[in-house]
């Protein structure tokens, strides 16, 4: 054989081995939890086990549904309505660590992050399955009474199991990192099952586990206007990827849009950006900071993220433009064609990260 | 100079034709396993191929969706929904990409080979 | 490549003056090129981006007289006057037009090194033709819309690639054959 024919004969094989070695496919599995659907996705699991998983994290989703429900009779719901009262009670043991998690992450990101706004959630009507369409926004005077209260997660305070606020304003909704425990929580179970290669994703945040065999999981996150994926990374293993975006919970009024990531500081839907994707080692971290980002506004977002110690960050701005830490950068690949910009942000110097000083 | 093809003229004809084939086989269906739309709704489970276009009608807790498919994709052309997430989602492509109307009770999951993301993240 | 077909035909390199005669020749014969594409770009298409590719026929000619240089540089003239001309440079019709006659180029350099006895002009207007589009495809793909519709656009204009590069291959192949039969006359 001539070296030209040998080459030829190469390729050929080359070609039709690519085409026929396909690894073997994830298990997956979908439910409904927590107001979103809940996809499962096991590989190289025997099947037993893979079953026996799916059952597991169901059971696991449908208690903390239950339990961490804002709005509904339950464990969060009591404590709602005795945090009115302002005297000391027990709470239950299901959601203490929220609370002692919810605060440290609102010391974390100075109160741009806080579960203690539960009546403004509530006054939006952000609280509801379908909180869309077309309706008209809260009067001004409401929001402003409450914003007034300055109601905070901070104003509790915990001792051991006692817990009481000080401010009659603070109801808990933990929507904004309850997705992030949860997902936390399912890994972690999944780890002691004995599951090497898992991939959670509770309605578009996830986290990972090991990888999909011979390769990383590889997650699209999809462009917050329509129109598909925007962008593609491969997720290493622990890994969590949460995205908070303007367009998961809304409505309009007067082609206006009203979303469900509110202000603390000013009782409104945040402005200045689309979404901000959060790519860290830890799940409600991730969850909790990626909103705070969101409210850090175009100008506030980098500060924000160097002080939380956050490396990988991505945030879409309202003229559709993308900017990313130059980690977070280097690891993306942009998809959406035609590719929009993208500028790499440095995040400005600073000491080491704050997160959970004393409690 | 007379017009003899040379046996690397044959090689490329025949080269051509075999890709020619493929492509029009891949084209027209019959390239192999095709992404499925698997429809979850209250009542049970549905399965759409994505090779298939049309329109469809599935009911939910609320009423009635319309999902369409179409160039090997599905969307939720229409839902009874008031915040109208589904439609805004747009299209559906690869294994793996998921559309759904909670509020409806409507979860459109593809399965199938390949698919570019394990999961997507919004 | 093998050598041109005849032996007047062969570019002298040891004299100062011929260079210059070489580039009068890239010059000529890019004109004729683009005079075709032009043309070309003036008649409708049943199906975007299917077209004869008359202009290829020179690209053909060059590469069996005078070798693959010149060729590459009758090519890239053609793509960028053409653009000038029509006032689609850099425009995506530019961008795929280049990114074709780069993947034809290239191609045709890879059957050039072909062994033994090596293409007809047939065979080097098909392999053109087809590197031609799926240069185009892939550059569509890449730049404009990763969308599934490019695939299944692929076949036909594949198959019309393969039909309009044979037609190229024969129409360069009649010229060869007419200009060897005057030149022996």
């Amino acid at each position: 054989m001539s070296p030209a024919r040998r080459l030829c004969a190469l390729l050929a094989a080359a070609a039709l081995l690519a085409g026929c070695a396909r690894e073997p496919e994830a298990r997956r599995y979908s439910f409904l939890a927590m107001g979103t659907v809940v996809e499962l996705s096991l590989h190289g699991v025997p099947e037993a086990l893979a079953e026996r998983a799916h059952r597991a994290l169901e059971a696991d989703f449908a208690y903390m549904e239950a339990t961490w429900h804002a709005w509904r009779p339950g464990a969060l719901g009591r404590v709602n309505t005795l945090l009115a009262t302002g005297h000391w009670f027990s709470a239950a043991p299901s959601v203490l660590p929220l609370i002692v998690e919810g605060r440290a992450l609102a010391r974390a990101t100075g109160g741009l992050f806080d579960p203690g706004i539960g009546r403004l959630v509530a006054l939006w009507g952000f609280h509801g399955d379908d909180p869309g369409g077309e309706r008209p926004p809260p009067p001004e005077e409401e929001i402003a009474k409450l914003v007034a209260a300055r109601p905070s997660i901070l104003d509790l305070e915990v001792e051991g199991i006692r817990v009481r606020s000080r401010n009659p304003a603070v109801r808990l909704d933990f929507g904004a990192f309850a997705k992030g425990l949860a997902v936390d929580r399912a890994v972690e179970r999944l780890r002691r099952m004995g599951v090497a290669n898992a991939l959670v994703n509770a309605g578009g945040d996830l986290r990972v586990l090991g990888r999909h065999g011979e390769r990383p999981w590889r997650i699209g996150i999809r462009a917050p206007r329509g129109g598909g994926i925007l962008a593609a990374l491969e997720a290493a293993d622990g890994e969590a990827i949460f995205t908070s975006g303007d367009y998961e919970r809304y409505f309009t009024w007067r082609s206006r849009r009203y979303h469900h990531i509110l202000d603390p500081r000013t009782g409104r839907p945040a402005r200045g950006l689309v979404s901000v994707t959060v790519v860290h080692d830890d799940g409600s971290e991730a969850d909790a900071y990626a909103t705070a980002l969101f409210v850090a506004g175009p100008r506030g977002w980098a500060a924000l993220a160097a002080r939380l110690g956050l490396r990988q960050v991505l945030v879409v701005d309202e003229q559709g433009r993308l900017h990313a830490t130059p980690e977070m950068a280097r690891r993306l690949r942009i998809v959406a064609r035609p590719a929009p910009p993208l500028e790499v942000v440095e995040l400005p110097a600073t000491g080491a990260r704050n997160r959970g000083e004393g409690e | 100079m007379r017009l003899r093809p040379t046996p690397a003229d044959l090689l490329a004809f025949a080269a051509a034709a075999a890709l020619l084939a493929a492509l029009h086989l891949h084209a027209w269906g019959g390239g192999g396993p095709v992404v499925t739309a698997r429809v979850e709704t209250p009542a049970g489970t549905r399965l759409l191929p994505l090779d298939r276009p049309g329109t469809y009608r599935v009911r939910g807790a609320l009423g009635e969706s319309v999902l369409e498919v179409r160039d090997g994709a599905v969307r939720f052309v229409d839902s009874p929904c008031r915040s109208k997430i589904c439609v805004r989602s747009g299209w559906a492509r690869g294994a793996g990409e998921l559309v759904a109307c909670l509020p409806n009770g409507i979860v459109v999951t593809l399965t199938g080979p390949g698919g570019e993301y394990d999961a997507i993240n919004f | 490549m093998k050598a041109p077909a005849t032996g007047q035909a062969a570019p002298p390199r040891d004299t100062p003056l011929r260079p210059e005669r070489e580039d009068v020749r890239v010059a000529a014969l890019a004109a004729l090129a683009v005079a075709l594409h032009v043309l070309e770009a003036a008649l409708p298409s049943p199906v975007p981006g299917m077209k004869p590719g008359l202009a290829n026929v020179v690209t053909l000619l060059v590469l069996v007289r005078f070798g693959w240089r010149p060729a590459a540089w009758v090519t890239a003239l053609r793509v960028l006057v053409s653009g000038l001309v029509l006032g689609t440079f850099l425009s995506p019709t530019f961008l795929l037009s280049a990114g074709g006659a780069a993947a034809a180029l290239a191609a045709l350099a890879l059957a050039a090194r072909c062994p033994g006895r090596g293409f007809s002009p047939l065979g080097l207007g098909l392999v053109a033709a087809m590197a031609h589009m799926g240069g185009q495809l892939l550059v569509a793909w890449a730049l404009f819309v990763p969308h599934p519709a490019v695939a299944l656009l692929a076949a036909p204009l594949m198959t019309a690639a393969a039909a309009f590069g044979t037609l190229s291959g024969i129409i360069a192949w009649r010229i060869l054959a007419q200009e060897e039969a005057t030149e022996q006359a």
